[in-house]
């Protein structure tokens, strides 16, 4: 403790120390431990709380400020953009390409020599890019480069620290502009997450040629979230080459990528890939066997109906239960005995519902009456329950 | 006389680049950023269309094509309905209410323009 | 006179060893709070760097975005029911609904629902995944606008478990939402909280994010318009020790993958594993804590491997009790819900086979939370003693009060500072300021009433005395609402 007293004695002016502090040495030292490590305690605390209260009011002072002074830059800048972008006179008449850019007035009004300045209109022109489309996003586009604001979003890519690194991606790829594919490339097999999700992004919605060649050599699992995130750019890119998703349900040993394509297979319509996705099947994995067969169901697989009733009785319940909404969503009414027994005889409250609402969609009138009539009463009330209109589920 | 349309947004500055842009083309442009004053603005207004968003404080897009349609007079006043949002159950939600129209984000100012323009001839 | 020696001298050695017990206990508190304080500060870094680009509108957008139920139970709500639940039908997330749990009111609350939504009685086939008390009718509206709206009507069960648990049961979607319907839920906390779901390799089974006290917001029909911290003195130190528990400490377990709490108010789980672990329990005082705990043991039983997750966004305003006496009741019914749960889970103490939760947690709940009020009771006792005997070390005690006071308030300021650095709720610094002063009168005025209360729990739960579970009183957000000229939209 007597290193405490020598910092202190450091710290403190010496008139100050001389005075005040100099004439408890003894007395400190007379003291037990642990009455000299609580007062050790006491002066921490009291000194960090100063130090906190202080940084408090600075830090919360300097946001205001700056949060004002980026607020009325921010309104400035937005006024200028609808004023000489969305209102531009000859926006209707002229192609983007030949409308002359009112990159001068954004100069003199809003100065841009400074960085944040630059940033904030980043941010701007990135919002409307991101809400509006056609015409004015050309326009807002040109604008970006030629106020030279893509060099900023250049030297965040270079940038050593991942975070920056990110924005830089995000803003080249929403500005759509050209980032060498080299960099991309490895990006996307970055070890940090956010990272990599983000360059995929980008990747998918700047790349000229093959726009999921990383597809090919994706080790690490797709999360949920990653999943979505590169769904809504895979889905929300115009003008994307959208090659077949079956040719990874084939070739790709991750599972992730395999339940990925199947979304997209769906979402695209893709009916050529049925047969690749018939082939899954028969994979080990479960969750895998129930995407497939959603995805089935989703795209109207006919030839999929014996197949999928040949494997009913081996799988699993989610799997039987995503079988029957795919017989469901199909129509066929080759196997409507089938979900009509399976109706009344499983003992699985999801097979039974899924089953009835099955039954629902193909449309038997004379069925669901007979059924009404005759099932069991614990049977009917699930059948009353989704026929209700009012009830969704 | 110009048309009166009123515009339901809660994110300011989409909110106030759609009125400019119909104000630039003659139209008397109302604004509410939430469901509460949207309500207020019907009620108060004969308005000769509503472009509104789905999700919002107080109320949403849903609830106040309700209104219009159930609870107010007016059942032929066009509704525009705005929004991000990818899913056919809300789609389908939204037209089943009465809206007339639906138009997807990013918005094509044009666009937006000529299909108001259109449900309004 | 060797008697009288013997016995100075006994009481000599009690009196160091005391002194000492009382400064490692609380050396040990200490550390455990500056290792919380440091991991927290970690978790909240991490969590901000991670998400301070995310675009939510990504999972608001997606038709892969998991659908939740939103479970509300309701009793005797009939002042504000109508706004509240409007609120909760105007979160932004796509795929949600709103289950409504009428828990046997003996006021108007059903009818102004049924009025007010138009609703009417469906054929629900109702499946008792979990057994409650009976559910009367399920009713849905008529009006296209409310297909998100569910009610239930059940029998009253005496307590909010009961009633979650029937809103359970009538779920449709994976995920679920409890929450009270009182709660001013802020309206991007379904996107904010689904996300911890979505981005883990290992199952998440719950998610909570921060509660703050809502006595002095300006709240209007349910939707909150500004943030204030409470102007009277209760509700207020309340604000003060939600940040503190919320930011400090859940943050903190959350790293650790130790969390056991997700507070009854905001608290988002996953519903498979909720029902394998048998649901809510309606006889516990503190259900929220015993389901996690109930989850955690099922997970590791089951030896599955899982996360519980915590976000640093205050995403719900509640009201704290203003008054003393509700305050009390709330106090001491939080005090037997611990010790109860430590009791019906006392196998997991110190067990290894249950993970961190064994290991740390419970350890640290049994000797910090349950015990602490029983330290602090019998050192009050000890020093008063020896002040009366003229046995004091009157310089120590004070060094010793000093020591534990002072650092107290460093915690509280520290929570503060991580939440003003994060999230900048309320409008000016001096706000901030005068809550932070508060920590200084905390220990003195506010800190005794809840070690009063924790004693008077125990007290409660060994003596057997009922203390029913006690339908909190509240206040209404509908008297403290802001006067409009006209007419408020939705009760025209």
């Amino acid at each position: 403790m007597a290193s405490l007293y020598d910092i202190l004695e450091r710290l403190i002016p010496y008139p100050f120390w001389v005075r005040y502090i100099a004439p408890f040495e003894n007395w400190m030292e007379a003291q037990p431990p642990f009455i000299r490590f609580a007062i050790g305690v006491i002066i921490l605390s009291v000194f960090s709380i100063l130090f906190m209260y202080a940084l408090l009011i600075i830090t919360r002072l300097s946001y205001q400020w700056k949060s004002r002074r980026n607020e009325k830059f921010r309104q400035k800048a937005e006024s200028l953009v609808i004023e000489h972008i969305f209102l531009h006179p000859d926006i209707e008449r002229v192609s983007p390409e030949q409308i002359t850019l009112p990159d001068q007035q954004f100069r003199t009004e809003l100065g841009l020599n400074k960085y944040w300045q630059r940033q904030v209109l980043i941010d701007v022109v990135m919002y409307y890019h991101k809400n509006f489309a056609g015409k004015t996003a050309q326009i807002l586009r040109r604008l970006y480069i030629q106020l030279r604001l893509d060099k900023i979003s250049y030297r965040k890519l270079r940038s050593w620290r991942w975070n920056k690194k990110i924005e830089g991606l995000h803003e080249l790829a929403e500005m759509q502009l050209q980032v060498p594919e080299v960099i991309m490339l490895e990006l996307t097999t970055s070890r940090n997450r956010v990272l990599r999700m983000e360059a995929q992004a980008a990747y998918i919605r700047l790349s000229k040629n093959e726009p999921f060649k990383f597809f090919d050599h994706l080790k690490e699992n797709l999360l949920a979230w990653e999943q979505l995130f590169l769904f809504e750019v895979i889905t929300h890119t115009p003008g994307l080459n959208i090659p077949s998703f079956s040719r990874w349900l084939n070739y790709s040993d991750n599972k992730d990528l395999m339940l990925f394509c199947l979304k997209l297979i769906v979402h695209f319509n893709q009916f050529n890939s049925i047969s690749s996705v018939i082939k899954l099947l028969d994979h080990r994995d479960a969750r895998i066997r129930e995407a497939a067969i959603d995805a089935l169901g989703q795209l109207d697989a006919i030839d999929a109906e014996d197949q999928l009733i040949r494997m009913y009785v081996d799988q699993p319940t989610f799997c039987q239960v995503a079988i029957i909404r795919a017989l469901g969503r199909i129509r066929s009414g080759r196997y409507i005995d089938f979900l009509r027994e399976e109706f009344l005889r499983s003992q699985d409250y999801a097979v039974r519902k899924e089953a009835a609402r099955a039954i629902i969609a193909h449309g038997d009138e004379s069925l669901i009456e007979s059924l009404l009539l005759h099932a069991p009463e614990d049977r009917k009330r699930t059948l009353e329950h989704c026929l209700d209109p009012l009830i969704k589920y | 006389m110009p048309k009166k349309i009123l515009i339901i947004e809660d994110e300011p500055v989409m909110l106030k680049t759609i009125e400019l842009l119909f104000r630039k083309k003659g139209y008397e442009v109302l604004t509410a950023t939430n469901g509460k004053e949207a309500m207020e603005q019907i009620r108060a207004h004969r308005l000769d269309a509503v472009i509104t968003d789905v999700m919002m404080p107080y109320l949403p897009g849903t609830e106040i094509i309700s209104r219009i349609r159930h609870e107010l007079s007016n059942e032929q006043i066009p509704v525009i309905v705005i929004s991000s949002v990818e899913i056919d159950s809300l789609v389908e939600e939204v037209f089943a209410l009465g809206a007339n129209d639906f138009i997807r984000k990013p918005i094509v100012p044009t666009e937006l323009v000529a299909r108001v323009e259109k449900l309004l001839t | 006179m060797l008697l009288q020696f013997t016995l100075s001298h006994f009481w000599h050695q009690l009196h160091s060893l005391y002194e000492g017990f009382i400064f490692y206990y609380a050396a040990i508190i200490m550390s455990i709070y500056v290792v919380l304080a440091i991991f927290s500060a970690l978790a909240i870094r991490q969590f901000r760097r991670r998400n301070s680009f995310v675009d939510y509108k990504s999972i608001l957008n997606s038709p892969h975005a998991p659908g939740i139920s939103v479970i509300a139970p309701a009793y005797n709500e009939g002042a504000t029911i109508i706004d509240n639940v409007r609120s909760l039908l105007t979160l932004n997330y796509a795929k949600y609904e709103v289950i409504i749990v009428n828990d046997g009111s003996t006021d108007d609350t059903l009818e102004k629902l049924i009025r007010e939504f138009e609703l009417v009685p469906v054929k629900f086939d109702y499946q008792e995944r979990i057994v409650t008390r009976p559910v009367k009718q399920v009713f849905r509206s008529n009006n296209p606008a409310y297909t998100k709206l569910i009610v239930v009507d059940k029998e009253n069960g005496k307590s909010k478990a009961d009633a979650s648990n029937a809103g359970i049961n009538v779920a449709s979607y994976p995920l679920f939402l409890c929450t009270d319907v009182d709660c001013i839920i802020e309206k991007n906390t379904l996107l904010h909280m689904v996300k911890p779901f979505l981005e883990e390799k290992i199952r998440v089974i719950a998610v909570g994010a921060t509660i703050r006290i809502a006595n002095s917001c300006e709240i209007d029909q349910g939707v909150l318009l500004r943030v204030i911290p409470p102007k009277k003195l209760l509700p207020r130190f309340q604000e003060l020790e939600y940040i503190r528990s919320f930011l400090l400490g859940r943050m903190a377990w959350s790293q650790m993958n130790g969390l056991i709490i997700v507070s009854g108010g905001l608290g988002l789980f996953d519903k498979e594993i909720v029902i394998k672990a048998g649901g809510y329990d309606h006889t516990s005082f503190a259900e929220d804590m015993e389901m996690i705990t109930r989850m955690r043991r099922y997970m590791e039983e089951n030896k599955l491997p899982y996360r519980v997750r915590y976000i640093p966004n205050s995403q719900c305003w509640t009201e704290g009790p203003a008054t003393l006496k509700v305050f009390s009741k709330q106090r001491t019914r939080w005090a037997k819900g611990l010790i109860q749960c430590i009791h019906v889970h006392r196998r997991v103490i110190g067990n290894p086979k249950y993970g961190i939760m064994g290991l740390l947690t419970y350890p640290y709940m049994v000797l910090f939370e349950w015990l602490a009020p029983f330290v602090e009771i019998t050192g009050l006792i000890f020093y008063i003693v020896s002040a009366l005997t003229g046995t004091i070390n009157w310089t120590h005690a004070l060094i010793l009060l000093i020591y534990v006071y002072s650092f107290s308030i460093a915690i509280t300021t520290i929570a503060i500072l991580w939440d003003q650095l994060t999230f900048k709720h309320y409008d000016s610094v001096w706000q901030v300021i005068g809550l932070c002063l508060m920590a200084i009168v905390e220990p003195i005025l506010y800190h005794p009433l809840n070690t009063f209360f924790s004693i008077r729990g125990n007290y409660f739960y060994f003596t057997g005395k009922n203390l029913a579970w006690g339908n909190m009183s509240r206040q209404g957000f509908a008297r403290r609402q802001m006067v409009t000229t006209q007419p408020s939209e939705t009760s025209a």
